[in-house]
């Protein structure tokens, strides 16, 4: 890595002798440590697992997690009413006069009933979080069949990998159906967290539509959670309601409506509170920028937006799926100046960086390293080395000898350049030395 | 070495289970024990009550009720007192014993979050992938990957969710080939056959074997049929197999060897490997590949090459921003640039050739391409200006009247030397 600089600026002190052995020692660390993560394949594996995974499991802990808490809640609220009314009868038997035998029997029938309410809800509740944290368990246990089994078994679990990126950016992006129906022809719903995003499916429907009740009774079922990320979700969807009554020019419920659920917000929010109340003042087809932003139809989709991140936020999951991650950084790995050569004469439809699409998204990835020249003939698609040597046509396009050659032979010596669509004899061939 | 992030996961997991399943067994069960002895006391308060006492005779019980004296003796009371603790103490064990529990669970997240990676920042500094400019072509490509992989509706389901027409020439070329590879899935060769009638001269240029494939399975299907296609079999095969004959002629010489087993069928004889379904699959790996070929396609998907390449260097990238924090070079990811480090993705994903300057240590661009020495050695053109520079500065001092003509340039790799404008550009 810290090959480029030095070296070029050092030129003209140094003997040409000195600068090559210093670049030889370089490319030998170099190539030494990839050569041990190639070989280390489990190593590999661990680092892609954790890398890649982690939205995998967290998801269905955080449902565990969810679980674990209602069930604490149930658990309370039971566990109070046996308490009322043992206490209740405690009372009624040290009190005086003692209370009548039909009464106490129906006290400890009360008791008893409690008692085997809150077992057979206890009961329930432990069987749910169990089926929780075995779901966790099955995910980890699919991930531990990565890279093991036949070649076979190994291409299938990477194929699923990829179903499994596709879906989660199809959820997050709001392709339900389209994910629903993978999820299904492939047979991976518990692999996939597609239960997760069932009902933030309806609420961006809902949204979509102009209907604000769902959004706000997912806000209300998870109020601390939105409260402790600091979410400004409510207040958006208040402003909005406050928006469209402007838009219907209901201004005096509009201020009924900003009294009342204004006032309830984080001071945090109190900048913009002026701002939307100066709507009172504007027609609802101002000409003011800032007051046209707010009134404009793209506050839905900006609604819709905030609401995706902040119930991802609410699984602590990353905001950027994976997909386009893992994307991102294949494309750039295997993105080479050839790739975008104005000519396009390198064009090869084997390299993903080549297919049209994904060389526009590319384009502004950075591109992959490489300290070390590597060849592969263009005719053929081999490596060139010292048993494909590589020889330059007059033209100065180069291709590997092994390719050559064979045209020569069947062609009495004259090879082809499909680059310069030019004919020419093997024997101006000069070979190429590359260090 | 990297560890394994999944068993340290794996153990929380089961420790909770674990504790689930002992909570289970004892907080839950002593509620059982709390039943019994309300049990008890419900029989002995029911004992108490006199035998012939009508219960639904509200009115007479309560006026005896003062009159009588106590059902229950103090002991039997305070018995009564002492269950009834016991059942609001086991009772609230249940809720307590249960948050207990909470520390465990929430291990299990810590863990999660302390072996995986929870976030990729490193990769946000730079405007988003994803905007509303490069959405469709992601789309497209998700798109182009279902059809391959024979998910057509899911193709056309995402087009609706998304509400985006993506009306690639890929898909439309794709329906086609799939609609060959359905067919062939359940044993229908015709509209192979169509399709590689319609392109037999390009076939025959790729010197794909498609076609004699084809035929031969047509052929071994008739075999397979039994002793009455023996006629058809052989009329099959004269008409179809002669133009196959000088490239595969010992292929067509095994296939003709299965007659003689037609009487009996072909299990059990050299012949039966001709019946496996493998048979199938390698004629619609072929067809795929010819297919795409054909198109100017790639045979493998280009995003499961990507994802794959991708799974290999995103690994490797975070642990070096990893170790790149702090220092001078936080922005990695930035257009232009190179990776600060080198993915080795293995020979099959090398597509291009790259020519890194031994030199300058770095990879050849349009203005700054390989320039082959006239003794065969390859440098970059910037590093060839900067030797014949460096030249001029060593010797400029010692005869100021050397032109640029006489300039000199030593390779760096042999005693051969030549003026700056013999080496000539090269193009791997």
């Amino acid at each position: 890595m810290d090959g480029f600089v030095p070296v070029s600026e050092n030129l003209s002190m140094m003997g040409s002798h000195n600068i090559f052995g210093t670049n030889s020692q370089i490319s030998e660390n170099d190539t030494s440590s990839q050569h041990t993560a190639e070989v280390d394949g489990s190593s590999q594996i661990n680092r892609c697992m954790a890398a890649l995974e982690h939205s995998t499991i967290k998801v269905p802990y955080e449902v565990l997690n969810r679980k674990f808490r209602t069930a604490q809640k149930v658990l309370e609220r039971e566990v109070s009413a046996v308490a009322a009314c043992t206490s209740e009868m405690q009372a009624a038997l040290s009190g005086s006069p003692m209370p009548r035998p039909q009464q106490l029997t129906q006290m400890i029938r009360g008791v008893m009933s409690q008692v085997s309410s809150l077992k057979r809800k206890a009961r329930e509740a432990v069987a749910g979080e169990v089926e929780c944290a075995r779901a966790v368990r099955r995910r980890i246990e699919h991930l531990d069949q990565a890279g093991k089994g036949s070649a076979a078994a190994r291409a299938a679990w990477e194929s699923t990998r990829i179903d499994r990126l596709i879906t989660d950016f199809l959820l997050r992006e709001g392709c339900y159906r389209t994910a629903k129906k993978l999820v299904e022809l492939r047979n991976i719903k518990s692999l996939t967290n597609l239960g997760l995003f069932e009902n933030a499916y309806e609420v961006e429907q809902s949204l979509e539509r102009r209907d604000v009740s769902k959004c706000l009774a997912w806000c209300h079922e998870n109020k601390t959670k939105l409260k402790k990320l600091n979410s400004s979700l409510e207040f958006n969807i208040r402003i909005q309601e406050f928006i469209d009554m402007i838009k219907r020019n209901e201004r005096m419920s509009a201020v009924w409506h900003a009294r009342k659920y204004f006032s309830a917000q984080d001071c945090k929010q109190l900048p913009s509170i002026p701002q939307c109340m100066a709507l009172l003042a504007f027609p609802a087809d101002t000409k003011i920028p800032e007051y046209q932003v707010l009134l404009s139809d793209s506050r839905w989709q900006d609604l819709i937006q905030q609401f995706r991140d902040e119930n991802l936020r609410l699984y602590h999951l990353s905001l950027q799926a994976t997909f386009t991650v893992v994307v991102q950084a294949g494309l750039s790995a295997l993105k080479t100046p050839q790739c975008y050569k104005s000519n396009k004469e390198s064009f090869n439809p084997d390299c993903p960086v080549c297919v049209p699409t994904l060389n526009s998204l590319a384009k502004e990835l950075p591109y992959a390293h490489c300290s070390q020249s590597r060849l592969v003939c263009f005719l053929s698609g081999e490596t060139m080395n010292e048993n494909n040597l590589p020889l330059m046509l007059p033209n100065g396009y180069v291709y590997g000898s092994n390719a050559l050659e064979a045209q020569a032979a069947a062609n009495n010596g004259e090879v082809f350049c499909p680059r310069s669509e030019t004919k020419f004899q093997l024997s101006d061939a000069q070979k190429v030395f590359v260090m | 070495m990297a560890t394994d992030p999944r068993i340290p996961v794996r153990n929380e997991i089961d420790k909770v289970l674990d504790k689930f399943s002992t909570y289970e067994t004892t907080t839950l069960s002593s509620l059982d024990n709390v039943e019994a002895k309300l049990k008890e006391l419900l029989e002995l308060v029911e004992n108490a009550m006199p035998m012939d006492d009508d219960s639904s005779n509200l009115d007479e019980a309560l006026d005896s009720e003062e009159s009588e004296a106590p059902l229950l003796s103090s002991e039997q009371v305070s018995n009564i007192m002492a269950t009834l603790a016991e059942v609001k103490s086991v009772s609230s064990s249940v809720s307590a014993k249960h948050r207990e529990l909470h520390s465990f669970v929430s291990k299990i997240g810590k863990c999660i979050d302390k072996n995986f990676e929870t976030s990729y920042d490193f990769m946000t500094h730079q405007t988003a992938f994803l905007r509303d400019e490069t959405r469709p072509r992601l789309y497209e490509i998700i798109c182009n990957h279902l059809c391959r992989e024979g998910l057509q509706s899911t193709a056309d389901q995402l087009m609706e969710d998304s509400n985006m027409n993506i009306n690639s020439e890929f898909m439309t070329k794709f329906r086609d080939v799939n609609a060959i590879v359905v067919a062939l899935r359940n044993g229908d060769l015709q509209p192979a056959m169509k399709w590689a009638l319609e392109h037999s001269e390009k076939l025959k240029e790729k010197t794909s074997s498609l076609e004699f494939k084809l035929h031969r399975l047509a052929f071994i299907s008739l075999v397979a049929g039994g002793a009455q296609n023996v006629t058809a079999a052989i009329e099959y095969a004269r008409d179809h197999f002669t133009p196959f004959i000088p490239n595969h002629q010992s292929a067509i010489q095994h296939v003709m060897g299965s007659l003689v087993f037609m009487r009996t069928g072909l299990q059990g004889t050299p012949y039966s490997g001709l019946l496996q379904t493998s048979q199938w699959d390698d004629l619609i790996r072929t067809f795929t590949k010819d297919a795409c070929t054909i198109m100017g396609l790639s045979m493998q998907c280009p995003l499961a090459v990507c994802i794959s390449a991708g799974c290999t260097a995103l690994p490797v990238l975070l642990n070096i921003n990893q170790a790149l924090t702090g220092s001078q070079v936080h922005n990695m990811w930035s257009a232009k640039e190179e990776l600060p480090i080198e993915i080795a993705l293995g020979k099959n994903n090398y597509y291009h050739s790259i020519f890194s300057c031994p030199i300058m240590r770095q990879q050849s661009t349009e203005s700054n391409p390989p320039m082959r020495l006239i003794c065969g050695h390859v440098i970059s053109k910037d590093a060839l200006t900067k030797l014949t520079n460096a030249n001029k500065t060593i010797w400029g001092w010692a005869s100021s009247r050397t032109s640029q003509k006489d300039t000199r340039v030593k390779c760096p790799y042999c005693p051969v030397e030549q003026t700056p404008q013999e080496p000539q550009q090269i193009i791997f």
